[in-house]
C-alpha cells in the first residue's frame, strides 16, 4: 500500500518496535565502546615519569 | 510491549489557513542558490587540504614526497596554513553559508509566504560574502594561519577578524529577516502552530544569535584591537572562555539544520511521516535552552576555570544528550513508519524496505549511522577523566569529523541533491554517482575516524605534522596509514559531490514534471494537537537566557575582574 493511502487507523496502530530495538542496541553499543576506551587506556599501562 | 498510540486528529482550535504549497520565486531561489554556491565553493577549496593533512600523517613527507614544499609554488607555505584553510573553509564557511541558504528556504516555504524584508536578506548575503573574501585574503597570504579556533596568543592580521565579524553579522541579518517574516505570519495566523520546518529554522537562528555573543565579544573587545595595536596584549584565558561560549553551541548551529531535514523532510522522502511533531518541537526547545551553557567542557584542562564550574558544565553537557536521544528515537521511528509503509516486516525488515536507491535518503541515513558513533564519542570524551587523556589529541578531530563532517556535511549533501535541482530548475546530473558518493564518504569516514579516535587514545597529538615528528612510536604507524587511506577516500567523496552539483547546474533545464518538490513531511498527528506551550517563545527564551547568565555569569564576572591583557601576540611568522 502506498504511504499516502495509509489510514488514520493504521497510524494509530503503529508501534515502533524496531525503533525500540535500535535504541537498545544503541545503549549496549555505547557501553561497549565506552568500556573499550578504558581497555585501551589500561593497555597503555601507568604513566611513567 | 505497550503500544504507542497516536491520537486521531479532532476539531482544531484554529483554522488551517496555510496554502498546501508555495513555489519560491526565481529571486528567492537565486538567494538560496547563491548561498549554497558559496558554500560549495568553500567546500571545494577546503577539501583540497584534507588529504594533505591525512597523507602527511602517513609519513609521506619523510619518504621523499614533501607535499608542502611542492605546494609552496601555489602559495601554500606550511602545514598550518593548509590546516587553517581546511578548518575555516569547511567548518565555518561551508556550514554557515549552506545553513543560511537552507534556513531561508525553510522559512519561506514553511510559512508559505515571501520574506518580509527581502532586501535585508540580500544585504545579509552580500555582507557574508564580503566577510568571506576579507577573511580569505590574509589566510591565503599566510598572515592568518591561526587555525579555525584562532586561539590567542596566535595572532592573525586584523583583516581576518574583520572578515569573520562580517560573516557573523551577515548571518545575524539573515536571522532578523526571518524574525520579521515570522512576526507578520504570526499576526496573520493567530493560534496556528508554526509549521515545523520554519519553527525549527527560527530556533536554530536564535540559538546562533545567543551563542555568537561570546565570539563577537572576543573579537570586538580583544582580538581586533589587539591585532590593530590598540591593546598591548590579550587575556588568553578569558578569550578561550568567550570562544567556547560560542564554540559548542556552534556545533548545534551546524547540527540543527541536519535535524530539520531528519525530522521535517527525510520522513517524506522515505515515504512516511514524522512520528511525533510534539517530540520534535520539544527537542528543539531543549537544544535552545541547553546547548550554550556548557562550554567549559572544552576547558577541563584550563587552570583558570574553577572545578565547580567545570562540574556544572559537565552535568549540562550530559543534559543535552537528552534531546539528542529524543531526536534519535523520533527520527528512527519516522523511518520505521516509512519502512513499514513500504512493506517492511519484522523487527528490522523496515530498514531494508527504505528507498536505498534514493541518494538523498541514503546519504542522510548514512550520516545518521555515523552520528551514532559521533554521539557515543561525544558522551565519552565529555567525562572528565577520559577528557584529560584525549584532550588535544587526534581523538578530537576524529570526533569532530563524525559530527560536522558526517552528520552535518552528509545531511547537507543529501539536501543539496534535491535543493540544487529545485533552485536551478535542472535535473540531478547523476543519481548513480550521488549514491556512490554517499557510500564512498561513509566508508572513508569509518576508516578515518576510527583511526583518529584510536590514535588519540594512544596519545597522538592533534594539529601536529606527525609525518616529520621524531617521536612517533610503532603502535601509531598502522593508524596513521589508516588515516591517510580514509582521508584520501573522503577527498574523492567530496569531489564526487562537487562534480555532480556542478554538472547539475550546467546541464539543460528540466521539464516541470522532472522538477523535484520540497519534501516537507507531514506529522502522524495533526500539529494543531501539539500542546500550545511547545509553540510559545517567551518561556523557552527566558529559560535559555537565564541559564546562560547563571552558569556563565559568575565566572565571567571573576575573569573580567581579573582580566590581564598581558599576552603579546605570536604572529604567523612562526610558520
Amino acid at each position: 500500500m502506498a504511504p499516502e493511502q495509509k489510514s488514520n487507523h493504521e497510524d494509530e496502530q503503529f508501534h515502533p518496535r524496531g525503533t525500540v530495538a535500535v535504541m537498545i542496541l544503541f545503549f549496549f553499543t555505547t557501553i561497549a565502546l565506552w568500556g573499550y576506551v578504558y581497555l585501551i587506556m589500561l593497555s597503555q599501562g601507568p604513566t611513567t615519569p | 510491549m505497550t503500544a504507542i498510540s497516536v491520537s486521531k486528529p479532532v476539531a482544531v482550535s484554529a483554522p488551517h489557513t496555510l496554502p498546501a504549497k508555495y513555489v519560491l520565486t526565481s529571486v528567492e531561489k537565486r538567494l538560496v542558490g547563491l548561498n549554497v554556491l558559496m558554500a560549495t565553493v568553500a567546500l571545494s577549496i577546503g577539501s583540497l587540504f584534507g588529504p594533505l593533512q591525512a597523507l602527511e600523517f602517513s609519513g609521506l613527507q619523510v619518504n621523499g614526497v614533501d607535499l608542502y614544499t611542492w605546494l609552496q609554488m601555489f602559495l601554500l607555505k606550511s602545514y598550518y596554513q593548509g590546516l587553517t584553510l581546511h578548518g575555516v573553509l569547511n567548518a565555518l564557511v561551508w556550514t554557515t553559508f549552506f545553513i543560511v541558504g537552507f534556513l531561508t528556504l525553510c522559512v519561506i516555504y514553511g510559512l508559505r509566504r515571501p520574506l518580509a524584508l527581502p532586501k535585508l536578506n540580500w544585504a545579509a548575503f552580500i555582507v557574508m560574502t564580503l566577510g568571506l573574501v576579507i577573511t580569505a585574503v590574509p589566510i591565503l597570504l599566510n598572515q592568518a594561519s591561526v587555525l579555525f579556533t584562532f586561539y590567542p596568543p596566535l595572532q592573525a592580521h586584523f583583516t581576518f577578524y574583520i572578515g569573520l565579524v562580517l560573516v557573523v553579522v551577515g548571518s545575524w541579518m539573515a536571522g532578523w529577516g526571518f524574525y520579521v517574516t515570522y512576526y507578520r505570519w504570526r499576526k496573520a495566523n493567530p493560534g496556528v502552530r508554526t509549521p515545523f520546518i520554519a519553527f525549527s529554522s527560527l530556533i536554530t537562528m536564535v540559538l546562533w544569535q545567543i551563542a555568537t555573543l561570546g565570539v563577537a565579544s572576543e573579537i570586538l573587545f580583544q582580538l581586533l584591537p589587539w591585532s590593530l595595536g590598540l591593546l598591548p596584549g590579550v587575556d588568553p584565558q578569558l578569550d578561550r572562555t568567550l570562544f567556547w561560549f560560542t564554540g559548542h553551541p556552534l556545533v548545534y548551529f551546524w547540527l540543527l539544520p541536519a535535524y530539520i531535514t531528519w525530522y521535517g523532510m527525510l520522513p517524506k522522502q522515505a515515504g512516511g511521516k514524522l512520528f511525533s511533531d510534539s517530540l520534535a518541537r520539544f527537542a528543539f526547545w531543549l537544544f535552545l535552552v541547553l546547548s550554550t551553557p556548557l562550554g567549559f567542557h572544552h576547558q577541563y584542562t584550563d587552570p583558570g576555570v574553577p572545578q565547580m564550574w567545570k562540574y556544572i558544565h559537565a552535568i549540562l553537557t550530559y543534559a543535552v544528550a537528552f534531546p539528542s536521544l529524543i531526536t534519535a528515537f523520533t527520527v528512527v521511528a519516522s523511518l520505521e513508519y516509512a519502512g513499514r509503509a513500504r512493506g517492511g516486516k519484522g523487527l528490522f525488515g523496515w530498514i531494508r524496505a527504505l528507498p536505498w536507491g534514493d541518494p538523498s535518503v541514503t546519504i542522510q541515513v548514512l550520516s545518521g549511522i555515523l552520528f551514532i558513533f559521533g554521539g557515543i564519542g561525544g558522551m565519552t570524551n565529555s567525562s572528565y577523566n577520559v577528557n584529560l587523556v584525549v584532550h588535544n589529541t587526534a581523538w578530537v578531530p576524529g570526533h569532530f569529523h563524525l559530527t560536522v563532517a558526517s552528520a552535518v556535511t552528509m545531511s547537507f549533501m543529501g539536501i543539496a541533491y534535491w535543493l540544487v535541482p529545485y533552485v536551478t530548475g535542472r535535473k540531478l546530473w547523476s543519481r548513480k554517482l550521488a549514491l556512490v558518493q554517499g557510500w564512498t564518504w561513509f566508508i572513508g569516514m569509518m576508516i578515518f575516524s576510527n583511526a583518529m579516535h584510536t590514535l588519540g587514545l594512544l596519545g597522538a597529538p592533534r594539529r601536529v605534522p606527525l609525518g616529520i615528528a621524531p617521536y612517533v612510536p610503532a603502535n601509531w604507524e598502522p593508524r596513521l596509514l589508516q588515516t591517510a587511506i580514509g582521508g584520501s577516500i573522503l577527498f574523492f567523496g567530496a569531489y564526487m559531490f562537487i562534480f555532480n552539483v556542478l554538472m547539475t547546474a550546467l546541464s539543460k533545464r528540466a521539464s516541470a514534471a522532472e522538477m523535484p518538490e520540497i519534501p516537507e513531511a507531514e506529522a502522524v498527528q495533526d500539529p494543531q494537537l501539539t500542546p500550545a506551550w511547545l509553540d510559545r517563545w517567551a518561556p523557552w527564551l527566558t529559560a535559555a537566557v537565564l541559564l546562560v547568565v547563571l552558569v556563565y555569569g559568575p565566572n565571567l564576572f571573576v575573569q573580567l575582574s581579573n582580566m590581564a591583557n598581558t599576552s603579546p601576540g605570536f604572529n604567523t611568522g612562526l610558520w
